[in-house]
């Protein structure tokens, strides 16, 4: 049992390295690599979304900071994007710090419009900028086509094996923090939070190290991508839209598990792509997909995705208490 | 002008169309206070109220007031469907004290519905035209035009029926009753099922009004119901969740907010303060300027 | 020194007066029964105790220092816990994670409050459901674990809030065994009880509450025949 589950994620991991090889089409594997982006987002989301079942609808916030700190940085002062990055994540942890403080006392839903507004404060704040943020019309990371020390490359290979390595990053901090004190007492948080409080968890320290966690990867996420596209603006960067997909992604796979996210994203790729093969790219056709299977999931199995699939496999011995996956 | 009539224009200006946001945050008002549910998709209804009244303008030539009542029905008997097939069976499953399954389906619902009528009626700005959206009044120094007057009158009048109706009437003693408390409801054999029911679907009745109101004034198109949306939940906080009366005050507060500051400073920058003040309030008085709601 | 001490305390809500002026003490190693018609104020007064409620005048004292108005998980580190009225599992996780989450108050490691939690479900008897999902247990099984959650946090003072209710007459028995064994093991606790044989059992001491004020405290055997407390409970269904 033990030898064949081996096997397997060596075979994965095999395959996941060959994958580029095998593509022609730079831009199969362009999408390839933003799918793995989302993934990762929704990974980072999971934290606090997932796991301790807080409705952020604001992480674009996050991954606007990461990628005007270190594009600014990069712009302004010629520091490598790799260090930028780093910088990205601590203002972000320090802005989550800041906003989850006062708004983890309101009630769910009202956090939600909370991660909302502040959202929109931010990008209203970006776009109103003089040219040292770029204002309306964004920034260009300057062109330097190969130099991997600034984090930037011409072959694609470069990101993807970048984006590959974030995503197993996040899978190994899902991981860590389910099986920590931390991640036990998020999930409690999620199912009760006054029943957790009754048993001596700090419920506001916890909740804002999840955020500032989930915060400070995102942020690493959104210089990843300013790297890989160019070029930022305030609109995409701060857009709710953004923020909607992240979550939907984790929601849609699987919230506080540890494949939901991926799994979302996955069917994210799967949906965007058969949309526009069917529709020939009609504007938000892939939206409208998107969206039912968003409804249809929800509706028919809260826990996602990822619960589906467990309901159609065959029933198995019992998993040992708390081990790997936190429900 | 002097700048005391510019002020004064921008002030009734805002008076104006914040008695149509506050149509519009009413209904959400309505919905949280008697179901705790958010309905992310309210402003994407707003929008589908407006393409109808568009349509119907357009395509039978009737006077967009005209339809206010047919509108409102329309978005009655869509909101019952939505309560009583799509809403109720998720709100029934939920495990954890925060329902959140409610609120993720409504955003669901909110990009379904923008992107539909995007595909349906295209990216393009849609508007009413006719002579009568044009026509102005004229008071001394000030004009007003006749959809701004119209959406006042009209704005306060409903505003003032719901809330004298959710006061006074067997019915909304009902319906407010079965929001405190559910299951003392069902002792005294309230069907809290219908209830439900009856207020999301009159929940999303202001939005018919609202959505003829607005379009003389404003465009239509597929996502003009996010920033309206948007607008309703700034407001409903402000004015107090669950409390009536306070997102009409609210309502009205935001609209000035909204035409003074314009006056006063870059379009954008009253955009942000709207939302800082929102924060505050969330923070510092979650119950609202004028709210009454108990936690 | 008394572990629990209440001095003069008041709560009113709005209008409502649900404790007026109560002062009491609870003495370390003894079971206070805390008994009283319902709507008396018990529960409230458990929430006060473990910070979940502010009262509105008088002071609480835990181990000689004041701990009303203190936030709920600071008043479980210093050994206060409640349980609840209305049993509050976390839902889909596992026994055995519910009660982890109580043990990790006093065990950062998670292999050794693994340990504690297990010793715990064998000590409350859910041993045996420890990978269960917690909202599958029974009525019984979800109060024992509701027990199982408080205790793992090593407390010094137990709140327990109606934990006989709805159990049926063998269950009642396991029960109060059950709290004679985590008596003797050195824990204080306070009850709230309607079950009277349990009240008359295990009780050293006995509070009795009557619209928020005191009417009546000693032993179990002279509150039972005092005129005062009878004529609260007239009418009143005893269970």
């Amino acid at each position: 049992m033990l030898a064949r589950s081996r096997a397997l994620t060596l075979l994965a991991a095999a395959a996941i390295v060959a994958l580029p090889f095998g593509i022609s089409n730079p831009y199969a594997l362009s999408i390839i690599i933003l799918a793995l982006l989302y993934a990762y987002l929704a990974l980072c989301w999971n934290i606090i979304g997932g796991i301790a079942g807080q409705l952020s609808l604001g992480h674009a916030a996050w991954f606007g900071i990461g990628a005007y700190t270190s594009t600014v940085l990069f712009l302004h002062w010629g520091i490598s994007p790799w260090i930028g990055m780093l910088a990205g994540a601590v203002v972000a942890a320090a802005g989550a710090a800041l906003i989850g403080t006062p708004c983890f006392r309101l009630r769910g839903a009202y956090f939600a419009l909370a991660t909302i507004a502040a959202t929109m404060i931010l990008r209203i704040l970006v776009e109103n900028s003089n040219e040292w943020l770029g204002g309306p019309r964004g920034l260009d990371v300057k062109l330097l086509r190969d130099a991997p020390l600034q984090f930037q490359y011409t072959r694609k290979e470069f990101y993807y094996a970048i984006v590959v390595a974030l995503t197993a990053a996040g899978l190994l901090v899902n991981r860590a923090v389910m099986r920590s004190r931390f991640g036990h007492y998020l999930v409690a948080i999620r199912y009760d939070q006054e029943a957790a409080l009754a048993l001596g968890v700090d419920v506001q320290r916890c909740k804002v190290t999840a955020l500032a966690l989930s915060a400070a990867l995102t942020a690493i996420g959104g210089t990843f991508y300013a790297q890989f596209v160019l070029f930022i603006n305030p609109d995409e960067m701060f857009s709710i839209s953004l923020s909607i997909q992240i979550a939907v992604i984790c929601i849609i796979g699987g919230r506080g598990t540890l494949w939901g996210p991926v799994l979302g994203a996955l069917v994210l790729l799967l949906v965007e792509e058969a949309a526009r093969r069917v529709t020939g790219g009609m504007a938000g056709a892939d939206m409208i997909v998107y969206s039912l299977v968003l409804m249809i999931v929800i509706s028919v199995e809260p826990r996602g995705m990822l619960a589906i699939l467990d309901r159609l496999r065959p029933p198995s011995r019992a998993q040992p208490a708390a081990h790997g996956e936190v429900p | 002008m002097s700048t005391t009539t510019i002020l004064l224009q921008a002030l009734l200006n805002g008076v104006a169309s914040g008695s149509i946001y506050a149509l519009i945050a009413l209904g959400l008002s309505l919905q949280f206070g008697v179901m705790k549910i958010i309905n992310f998709a309210h402003g994407s209804l707003l929008m589908i109220g407006m393409y109808l009244a568009v349509w119907a303008t357009r395509v039978l030539g009737v006077h967009v007031l005209v339809m206010i009542p047919i509108v409102t029905v329309v978005l009655f008997v869509i909101g019952f469907f939505i309560q009583r097939w799509l809403i109720e069976p998720i709100y029934r499953k939920e495990a954890t004290r925060e329902p959140l399954g409610v609120l993720i389906f409504t955003t669901g619902l909110w990009i379904f519905l923008d992107n539909m009528m995007l595909i349906l009626a295209g990216p393009d700005y849609q508007s009413l035209s006719g002579p009568w959206a044009n026509q102005v009044v004229i008071f001394g120094n000030l004009i007003f035009s006749y959809p701004q007057i119209a959406a006042f009158v009209i704005a306060t009048l409903v505003s003032g029926a719901l809330v004298l109706t959710l006061r006074s009437t067997r019915i909304g003693r009902i319906i407010r009753a079965t929001g405190q408390d559910r299951e003392a409801a069902s002792v005294l054999g309230i069907d809290s099922a219908k209830i439900y029911q009856l207020s999301f679907a009159l929940g999303l009745t202001p939005l018919g009004v609202a959505g003829c109101l607005l379009l003389p004034l404003y465009p239509v198109n597929p996502f003009v119901g996010d920033v309206f949306g948007l607008r309703a939940f700034v407001v409903v906080v402000l004015g107090g969740m669950g409390s009536i009366g306070g997102a009409f005050w609210g309502g009205i507060l935001v609209g000035i907010m909204e035409s003074v500051g314009a006056q006063l400073m870059p379009v954008l920058v009253t955009e942000a303060l709207i939302f800082a003040v929102f924060l505050a309030v969330l923070y510092v008085r979650p119950a609202g300027l004028f709210g009454l709601e108990h936690e | 020194m008394s572990l629990l001490e209440c001095r003069n305390v008041t709560k009113h809500f709005g209008g409502l007066r649900a404790i007026e002026d109560l002062s009491f003490a609870v003495e370390p190693g003894e079971i206070l029964g805390l008994i009283g018609p319902n709507g008396a104020g018990k529960t409230t007064l458990f929430a006060m105790a473990s910070g979940f409620l502010p009262p509105t005048a008088g002071e609480i004292f835990f181990k000689g220092r004041r701990i009303d108005r203190r936030p709920p998980p600071e008043i479980c580190r210093r050994g206060l816990v409640r349980t609840f009225q209305i049993v509050r599992p976390f839902g889909d996780m596992s026994v055995l994670d519910n009660v982890l989450v109580g043990a990790f108050l006093r065990h950062k490691d998670v292999a050794e409050a693994r340990r504690v939690a297990l010793a715990v479900l064998a000590e409350v008897g859910l041993a045996q459901r420890a990978a269960q999902a917690a909202r599958t247990l029974t009525l019984s099984g979800c109060k024992r674990l509701e027990v199982a959650k408080a205790i793992a946090t090593q407390p010094k003072l137990l709140l327990l809030d109606e934990v006989m209710a709805g159990l049926t007459k063998v269950e009642i028995e396991e029960m109060m065994a059950l709290v004679r064994r985590l008596c003797q093991g050195g824990i204080t606790m306070v009850m709230i009880e309607h079950n009277m044989h349990a009240v008359m059992n295990l009780s050293d001491r006995v509070l009795v509450l009557h619209h928020g004020r005191k009417i009546g405290a000693g032993k179990p055997e002279a509150i039972v025949n005092d005129p005062a407390v009878i004529a609260a409970y007239l009418g009143e269904r005893e269970d």
